[in-house]
């Protein structure tokens, strides 16, 4: 259509397509800080011409053929992967952390020290054995120890315990995500089925996957309405019509179930919960071999092979850092302790039996659940080296040692794995971020727009003006 | 590259926490004046402190077993010391009283100095350190040595109460699977004859008191060369302990050259070199200000400052 009115028409098109943009722009302005909020483009294009015959195509104004959300699948989906091992890493190295400060090592008052003080006290007993303090020293120093062992051996549960509470918190939240995934998807399908982009609803599907991601690697995949189903380790939790709920195993390994399966993540803070229980356990397991082995080692010297009384009660069940103490013979009454050779008759001087216990300080044990016998020499008063065997503070210092190189490989991990998705995070940002100058200065490209449209409204409105009123008789 | 502000008040954020987490370390360094606090910092290194704490604990063990080993000897020599004056003194006195033209009274005075010199052997045999004999072999709480006298109060010979089985000396561990033997047998200053327990340093006692109660003048010139072999004995033993001595002295100084060794290396792995962990808190002290001044200033900034 020509004409005055063709032209009224498309100065009111452009009036409102500037407007419909500056409200955009607006959104765009308002969620500059929303987490997950992708910025979006009003798309403008000129609408179909009018043809006139013999002249040619007479523009009809400006019409909004899309408003997209501006985003990167690709980097999206690189940035979840990559956030959940993040995710991973970072809650491992957390929880090692705890478990390193449950260690407390290198100080004055670890179990290190305390056991080289058990062995210094030994040593006294040796070169002293006609002093009864040095017979309370003994007693009182391994109590030390054994009491460190109880403390540590009591945090590293709760420390398991906590753990474990942790991924079931997460799988509540896992399941919850799952949920909100689910009815997202429903509204996200009544949208685009009906050929409407609801850019704001995948912004949050995209969000919510994201940290979906991060409690537990999962897989998703979309359809061509945009819904997503998500698969974890392979096993469906989420399709377009069906919902299955993550539960945690009820032993104490904080195995995931989904459906009835066990089902093994391979990432997310989840897994790096996971990973760090088996390091945990391991410790529980080393510090029980420990424990286990010297008292059975300075038991077989002090009792002579079996002949007297043990110096340290294991217990029972297997806990040994939980259970083992000092006997209680001994604590009530320290010259129990046998320091002499002939364990019978005391020998007032003779501390060749207490020198022969602070020497296991240089023996190599073997330390296992299933340990072999301990060969103890009658004569020698003392323990045959296990090959490949270490000292008992040279397998403590192992454990540590072992633990603080799992705990800087995953800090390591952590560190590479931040600047990794901080590249990544830096990518989404430049292609979906909001920038407060671009859409000040698009503003001002719409206002004067809006002002130029305005001023051909009057002007036609000038044009017919002088058309209708002054024109004729 | 499309920046934007997010993409900036992220970056920002992350340096800056970069550069906090750096300054941290440093001040935790520069507060404990500790390279590692924790195994994960540096794990090796840790292990290596766990191994030298243990050491010098062991090292300090070993130290203090060896100065009371060395008081020991201390106490051993100067009894014996004693012990060989006196028994000195009795040969000079059996020597004297061998002479013929010696009264039976002044025998009698000389046997009776004799029989508290012996008395004096016996005391200084029965040297007690910190409540313990220090030549009782292994009973170091029973008095190893005892006058035997008979219904007339006559010296009759020495009863040793001492270990009298097996070793008799005392072993010290002063050194990881090195020890000494301390001299603390009290059978060696019995001197059994051939092994048989009835001739020793008691039955010479007793044989020169009957010979100087018989005036028996030949038998106390025979028993001159028993006396100096008496003598022999225990200054053989006091060397003994002597030579025990500087083997103590020795091991001490290596003893205390090792401590100093362990602390070294100690101080190598667990203590922070000031100067240089002091350049680096500056630095990243001044990266740290700089990111603060710089953010701030630019992140305040936009188009609409210039509207």
């Amino acid at each position: 259509m020509s004409g005055l009115f063709g032209t009224l028409n498309n100065a009111t098109k452009g009036l409102n397509v500037q407007q419909s943009a500056l409200q955009t722009t607006s959104h765009n302005i308002s969620n500059a800080n929303t987490v997950g909020y992708s910025r979006q483009k009003v798309t403008m294009v000129a609408d179909n011409p009018y043809t006139l015959g013999g002249i040619g195509q007479l523009g009809t104004g400006v019409r909004i053929s899309s408003i997209d959300r501006i985003v990167d699948p690709y980097v999206n989906k690189q940035l979840r992967n990559e956030n959940s091992s993040l995710e991973m890493y970072s809650k491992k190295s957390e929880v090692l952390g705890q478990l390193e400060g449950i260690f407390n090592e290198p100080s004055t008052t670890g179990l290190n020290n305390n056991l080289s003080k058990v062995f210094s006290s030994w040593t006294y007993l040796g070169s002293n054995p006609e002093l009864a303090t040095a017979k309370t020293m003994v007693a009182q120093n391994s109590e030390t120890f054994t009491d460190t062992l109880h403390h540590m051996s009591n945090q590293i549960d709760s420390l398991h315990e906590g753990t474990v509470q942790d991924i079931e918190k997460n799988v509540l939240d896992f399941n919850a995500k799952v949920e909100q995934l689910d009815s997202l998807n429903k509204q996200i399908f009544n949208m685009t089925s009906q050929g409407q982009a609801p850019n704001d609803l995948l912004d949050q599907q995209d969000k919510i996957l994201s940290e979906l991601t991060g409690i537990a690697g999962v897989e998703a995949s979309y359809d061509k309405f945009n819904r997503v189903s998500v698969t974890v380790a392979g096993q469906p939790v989420l399709t377009e019509d069906s919902i299955s709920k993550m539960s945690v195993a009820p032993d104490t390994a904080g195995q995931l179930v989904v459906d009835g399966k066990n089902i093994d993540i391979t990432s997310g803070n989840i897994k790096g919960s996971q990973e760090a229980l088996t390091e945990i356990d391991n410790k529980k397991q080393e510090l029980n071999e420990l424990a286990y082995t010297f008292a059975t080692a300075v038991n077989a010297v002090h009792s002579d092979g079996g002949e007297g009384i043990p110096f340290f009660d294991l217990g029972e069940g297997g806990d040994y850092a939980a259970s083992i103490q000092v006997n209680k013979e001994i604590l009530n009454d320290v010259s129990k302790i046998n320091a002499g050779k002939n364990i019978k008759t005391v020998v007032g001087g003779d501390g060749t039996r207490a020198q022969a216990i602070a020497a296991l300080q240089n023996t190599k044990l073997e330390y296992s659940a299933n340990p072999a016998e301990m060969k103890y020499n009658e004569t020698t008063m003392t323990i045959e080296d296990h090959p490949g065997g270490s000292t008992v503070s040279g397998a403590y210092n192992d454990s540590v040692t072992q633990m603080g190189i799992v705990k800087q490989q995953s800090d390591n991990m952590v560190d590479s794995q931040e600047s990794l998705v901080s590249l990544l995070e830096a990518r989404r940002d430049s292609v979906s971020g909001v920038s407060i100058n671009e859409e000040v200065t698009n503003t001002i490209a719409y206002q004067s727009a809006f002002e130029a449209n305005s001023r051909i409204i009057s002007v036609v409105s000038e044009m017919l003006d002088t058309l209708i009123n002054r024109t004729g008789v | 590259m499309r920046v934007t502000d997010s993409l900036m008040s992220k970056s920002f954020l992350r340096n800056l926490s970069a550069n906090t987490e750096n300054v941290m370390k440093y001040q935790n360094q520069l507060s404990t004046l500790k390279e590692v606090s924790k195994p994960s910092d540096d794990p090796l290194k840790v292990s290596k402190i766990l191994d030298l704490n243990n050491s010098i604990i062991q090292n300090d063990q070993y130290k203090t077993t060896i100065n009371d080993a060395i008081q020991w000897t201390n106490v051993q020599d100067s009894a014996l010391s004693s012990a060989t004056e006196s028994m000195q003194r009795i040969k000079t006195l059996i020597q004297y009283s061998a002479n013929g033209t010696l009264s039976s009274e002044d025998r009698q005075a000389n046997k009776a100095e004799i029989e508290s010199e012996i008395q004096g052997v016996v005391d200084a045999f029965n040297t007690n350190f910190g409540g313990r004999y220090v030549f009782a072999g292994k009973n170091t709480t029973v008095k190893p040595f005892e006058v035997d006298k008979n219904d007339n109060g006559e010296i009759t010979g020495i009863i040793y109460n001492g270990t009298d089985e097996g070793n008799g000396n005392l072993s010290r561990e002063i050194a990881p699977g090195v020890s000494v033997e301390l001299n603390t047998d009290g059978r060696n200053f019995m001197n059994e004859q051939d092994g048989e327990t009835t001739d020793n340093l008691g039955t010479f006692f007793s044989e020169v008191l009957t010979a100087l109660d018989e005036d028996n003048t030949e038998k106390l010139s025979s028993l001159l060369a028993r006396a100096d072999q008496e003598i022999e004995n225990v200054v053989s033993n006091r060397s003994k302990t002597g030579s025990i001595f500087n083997r103590l002295t020795a091991t001490l100084e290596r003893n205390d050259s090792e401590k100093l060794n362990l602390k070294t290396m100690l101080s190598e792995n667990q203590d922070i070199d000031l100067a240089e962990k002091y350049m680096q808190y500056t630095m990243e002290s001044t990266a740290y200000q700089a990111a603060l001044s710089m953010g701030t200033k630019i992140l305040q900034t936009s188009i609409l400052d210039y509207l």
